[in-house]
């Protein structure tokens, strides 16, 4: 198990309870979290991302060797999951502050809803057991004793204990925005932090995603801006994606491409991303343009999708973006600066909110935050601007380039199997019983209103005008919930079930 | 003791019970012809397949709950929000269902190629019932999946820029009729398409004498998401016209 798969783990719980609740106050409180999860069609993304990571095309790689997997990709449960981020397990590795930063929010996030749902049971979490934000604040506040100035909307006097000062605080924020604004009053020098508390804290949490059209396609574009305590020398010197496997845990490789050419002078990277390399990689050729923005003398790196595809796994459809700092006050050379990054992203056969999960959970979306504090690795590679050049030649002619790679795949020929629609296997069974549940109960409702105006008809009095109002919101109330729910159910029946979830969906899934 | 309950009521109640047993009894043969749907491409014996006597009628119709759901959703949500929201919703479902045209185009296609020869079988045409199907329902659960989540969803459009100092006039003093802004070549470096003149705007459009700062606004549906570089021109119309520029990145 991975320090980011147990991170996934704790977010995807807050998912499989959203599924399971029957309290419709529960989504509500999650979307102000977890903006764009709780829609219909939203909901259950953990699922389809579990079986998005499963595809074949993600297996990993010894050397240039596929290794065939006998089983689904595993992200663990909760209690799983909690023991390995507090380094309870044999696992050598350590979390990184920004997968603390997430797993810390999402623990809050999970703490709060679970108190809402306590019969709500999820295979791999003891509810009888450890809160999962009662289990992680020990580690995460580097076992700190002594207790905090008051915290925003915590009782006087609610004791000495700085972990449960700070869960008091965390469990009775209400929004995201009351999570970020909680953490900024963490940080204030009055708060003692630990460095190492303070730099996770720093950290932004899970990011959210609007859409954009490209190409007649909507995909998932993820923006962060952050005013950074770094100049851009120090930005200058990490930049560069062949440094950011030493950066971000979720980067794996940097692979230099070879020809045949096409980038007219964009650097050519095939990048191999992971949430636990013994279970899944995923490889996207890219290609990249170093730039020196005006006329703020900032710099950028832009990225997109190369051409021809060399090596990827020819699952992602669209994908571009940039990171872009520019110094906060031009022209003086130890201005701190600000960072501006979005990435544009469309993965075939899966939904633009399992797509943000992906990005945003993992921190692939917004890894930039995670980069700069962090030590590069013994061969750095500087920023050097890029410079345009004619394109090579593809397949022409006599020169080097003109030896095209086996698995050379164009942008068409991506874009036309992207054209075939993926649909789950049996999903017409699914549709089919789902519906028929949703009929059943349709049935017993209309059975339930015809016997209550049968009974009003019938017991002498007739059908007066309260009767006539009464029976009429009941009527288009029953008939709202119907139809609602067998959307819900639709929706569900075209996800993926594992897990024993409900197939049938309604009823608040 | 409860009390009998009236003639109408029970006849309601039995009424119900008997259209009950009846979806049971066909969804358990939808059931067994979506089995056969999925099975189909391995069966080995013809009795195993799905064949074009089986009611591909009623998959079609269960498949229509989704189409016809997702079509009424969007268009409830239309009529309910506001203007800007309508646009980017109505151009994403009029995006959506082009690409369900197109899909099923190919499939028609592929269909006419196999009629002209004359091999278009009964077997061939479920094929392309089924990818029909297919891409009804995928098309109109990827309506439903983003219409549900609402206007918050869209990227707000145009993207304003940071702001430029305006180009200089070389002699304020003399020169103070307004100057018009014109985008020259903005792009991503080392491609080949700016973005259309069309789509860029500016704040304030017209830079008179007093105007010292301005913004570039771009619509950035369907552009690759990057910083784009280029420059921006100050026009007067004079004879012949003068111009200043500066250069400037915006981040999209």
């Amino acid at each position: 198990m991975s320090k980011l798969h147990a991170q996934m783990a704790l977010l995807g719980t807050i998912d499989e309870i959203v599924e399971r609740s029957k309290n419709p106050a529960t989504p509500k409180i999650v979307e102000s979290f977890l903006p764009g999860t709780t829609g219909v069609g939203q909901r259950g993304w953990y699922r389809e991302l579990k079986r998005f990571l499963s595809r074949p095309e993600l297996s990993p790689r010894d050397g240039l060797e596929m290794v065939p997997r006998n089983e689904p990709v595993f992200l663990p449960g909760i209690d799983d999951a909690v023991s390995e981020l507090n380094g309870e397990t044999q696992s050598a590795e350590t979390a990184s502050p920004a997968t603390e930063a997430r797993a810390l929010f999402a623990a809050t996030v999970l703490s709060i809803v679970g108190a809402k749902e306590p019969d709500v049971r999820i295979e791999g979490w003891d509810r009888s057991g450890r809160d999962p934000l009662d289990a992680l604040l020990p580690s995460v506040t580097r076992g700190r004793s002594n207790p905090f100035p008051p915290l925003p909307n915590v009782e006087p006097g609610s004791g000495d204990d700085p972990v449960v000062q700070l869960k008091d605080a965390l469990v009775k924020v209400t929004s995201r925005q009351g999570y970020f604004d909680l953490t900024q009053v963490l940080l204030r020098d009055e708060m003692q932090l630990d460095p190492k508390v303070a730099d996770v804290l720093k950290r932004p949490v899970v990011c959210t995603g609007a859409l954009r059209r490209v190409d007649g396609k909507f995909c998932t574009l993820l923006t962060t801006d952050w005013e950074s305590p770094f100049t851009l020398s120090e930005v200058k010197a990490k930049v560069d994606p062949h440094n950011w496997p030493d950066l971000c845990d979720f980067f794996d490789e940097m692979t230099d491409q070879d020809p045949p050419d096409t980038s007219r002078g964009w650097a050519r990277i095939l990048e191999s991303v992971t949430g636990d390399r013994t279970q899944w990689e995923m490889r996207t050729a890219l290609k990249f343009w170093n730039g020196v923005s005006k006329p703020d003398e900032g710099i950028y790196v832009n990225y997109d999708l190369d051409n021809p595809r060399v090596g990827d796994c020819k699952l992602v459809e669209i994908d571009a973006g940039y990171i872009w700092a520019t110094p906060i006050t031009p022209g003086d050379p130890d201005s701190k600066v600000r960072i501006r990054t979005a990435k544009q992203v469309r993965i075939r056969g899966v939904s633009t909110t399992a797509t943000a999960a992906l990005a945003c959970g993992f921190g692939w979306g917004d890894a930039m935050s995670q980069m700069f504090a962090d030590a590069v690795g013994k061969n750095p590679t500087d920023f050097v601007a890029s410079k345009e050049t004619a394109p090579a030649d593809t397949g022409k002619g006599n020169g080097p380039s003109a030896q095209k790679p086996p698995d050379d795949q164009s942008d068409a020929d991506i874009a036309a199997a992207a054209e075939e629609v993926e649909l789950l296997e049996g999903w017409r069974g699914a549709i089919i019983t789902a519906m028929q549940g949703q009929m059943s109960k349709g049935i017993d409702t209309a059975t339930r209103i015809g016997t209550d105006f049968a009974i009003r008809w019938s017991d002498g009095d007739g059908f007066g005008l309260e009767d006539v109002t009464e029976f009429g919101k009941q009527c288009g109330d029953e008939a709202t919930h119907y139809v609602a729910d067998a959307f819900k159910a639709a929706a569900a029946a075209l996800q993926p079930q594992t897990d024993g979830a409900n197939v049938t969906g309604g009823d608040g899934q | 003791m409860t009390e009998p309950k009236p003639p109408l009521a029970r006849l309601t109640e039995r009424i119900a019970e008997t259209a009950k047993v009846m979806i049971d009894e066909s969804a358990k043969a939808m059931s067994a012809e979506s089995k056969k749907i999925d099975a189909g491409k391995d069966a080995v014996k013809d009795e195993d397949k799905y064949q074009l006597k089986d009611a591909i009628a009623t998959a079609t119709k269960v498949a229509g709950v989704g189409i016809t759901g997702a079509a009424h959703i969007g268009r409830i949500v239309i009529e309910e929000k506001p203007p800007d929201t309508v646009l980017a919703m109505g151009e994403y479902i009029a995006s959506v269902v082009r690409r369900m045209v197109t899909q099923t185009g190919a499939v028609a296609a592929d269909a006419s190629v196999h009629v002209e020869n004359k091999d278009y079988t009964p077997t061939k045409w479920l094929e392309s019932m089924t990818r029909m199907i297919d891409i009804g329902v995928a098309g109109g659960m990827e309506i439903v999946e983003t219409v549900i989540a609402g206007p918050a969803r869209f990227e707000v459009q145009p993207i304003r820029s940071d702001e430029f100092d305006a180009p200089v006039v070389p002699n304020p003093d003399v020169e103070t009729r307004p100057r018009t802004l014109v985008a020259d070549e903005l792009k991503r470096d080392a491609t080949d398409s700016p973005i259309p003149i069309s789509r860029i705007s500016f704040e304030p459009p017209v830079l008179d004498s007093t105007v010292t700062k301005f913004r570039v606004v771009v619509d950035a549906s369907g552009l690759a998401s990057g910083v784009y570089e280029g420059k921006v021109k100050a026009v007067r119309s004079d004879h012949p016209p003068t111009l200043e520029s500066i250069e400037v990145s915006i981040a999209l």
